[in-house]
């Protein structure tokens, strides 16, 4: 009786023996070749990494029925010139005059439509909260208001809320300049809103 | 009990193909001396490599012959850039973060030849998008350029888009690029 040993040497030199001829061939011999001139050819590789960080953006456009911004068009500064007004006057085209506005007292208003244009990127955030203050305090019986919020202040820390869920995109804001009924202004009334929006 | 049959059927073996190996490789048995048959046909046209440069103006990448590691920092539609040579381009759908980098294609072969210079992605990089000297790249190789010079430095544009919505746990982007040079 054969040994399991001896079947397997038997068979493994029986492969040997049908593969030396095959082994005798050139081709074999000398392995895959290129037939004339193999092209050199060389491989690198680069590693690239980033962090994208989340950003909104805060555009002032000019809206089509309202004033042109005088400057800071399609940018985050912008100025808005209402220009020489009187409450019983014509309203400058693009301007509405009110004799009775909300955010003041004894006051009367002019406002013009300006378009906000906000936009998130790489941030889940369904909308945002637009607020605003002032960076100066307005001269005596005047004062500014957006969208007929509460009077703007001061305040940086707790900005009045202009809007809590405003939309990405483009949104048309009434900007409102109050002056009081008993006010004497012999200057040009100057003032900056710093708008803060906030995604929620 | 051992069987010598085994060996008896490899020596035969052995004695049939001695004669057909010998008459293929051209060996001469003998006092002949040995002539081997001219099998080694293939001629290299000069080995290549790959570098990869950082120029002033570009960002800096890291590595040796072959590697390189390109850190492109913290990127946002906001911007600016605070690395060197990283630029943002808004799009309507996202933004474009953009850089050159420099590429050199070595060789011991006589300079003026050109290679052309196949790209593609080890890993997908979903929702990125990433293009080279505007072809956009895939984990399928493809032509990027044709006719590269060898031997000099050449400037790639690298560009990767950012969608609007990559969210915050996609915010981290490590992909590679391998390359392929082959000499025209």
């Amino acid at each position: 009786m054969k040994l399991p040993f001896e079947k397997t040497t038997q068979r493994l030199l029986a492969v040997i023996a049908l593969l030396l001829p095959l082994a005798a061939t050139p081709a074999f011999a000398t392995g895959p070749t290129c037939s004339g001139t193999c092209p050199a050819a060389a491989t690198g590789n680069l590693t690239v990494t980033a962090t994208v960080a989340s950003a909104i953006q805060f555009e002032f456009k000019s809206d089509g029925s309202g004033l042109s911004l005088a400057s800071g068009n399609n940018t985050n500064a912008a100025t808005l010139g209402f220009g020489s007004i009187t409450e019983y006057g014509s309203a400058p085209t693009g301007t509405t005059i009110s004799t009775s506005p909300t955010f003041c007292t004894n006051c009367w208003s002019v406002s013009t439509p300006v378009d906000f244009d906000v936009n998130v990127s790489n941030m889940t955030s369904s909308n945002y909260t637009l607020a605003g203050y002032l960076s100066a305090a307005p001269v005596t019986g005047a004062s500014l208001s957006v969208n007929n919020s509460a009077a703007l202040t001061t305040s940086a820390t707790t900005p009045t809320t202009i809007d809590n869920a405003a939309t990405y995109g483009t949104a048309t804001y009434d900007v409102s300049l109050g002056l009081a009924n008993t006010g004497v202004f012999t200057s040009t009334i100057n003032d900056t809103i710093d708008f803060v929006a906030t995604p929620n | 009990m051992a069987s010598f049959r085994p060996v008896f059927v490899f020596g035969l073996a052995l004695a049939a193909c001695i004669p057909a190996w010998c008459a293929a490789s051209r060996v001469r048995l003998g006092r002949v001396p040995v002539r081997r048959l001219p099998t080694m046909r293939v001629r290299i046209a000069g080995a290549m490599s790959v570098n990869f440069l950082s120029a002033a103006d570009t960002a800096s990448i890291q590595g040796a012959q072959g590697f390189g590691v390109l850190n492109l920092g913290t990127v946002s539609y906001a911007g600016p850039v605070a690395t060197r040579g990283v630029h943002i381009q808004h799009q309507p759908s996202g933004f474009d973060v953009e850089t050159s980098l420099v590429l050199r294609i070595g060789s011991q072969a006589p300079a003026g030849g050109t290679a052309m210079v196949r790209a593609w992605l080890q890993n997908l990089v979903n929702p990125y998008r990433i293009f080279l000297d505007g072809v956009p790249l895939s984990q399928h190789p493809v032509c990027v350029d044709a006719h590269v010079p060898v031997g000099v430095d050449t400037r790639h544009q690298l560009k990767i888009l950012v969608p609007f919505d990559t969210s915050e746990s996609e915010s981290k982007l490590q992909t590679e690029i391998s390359l392929q040079v082959v000499s025209n």
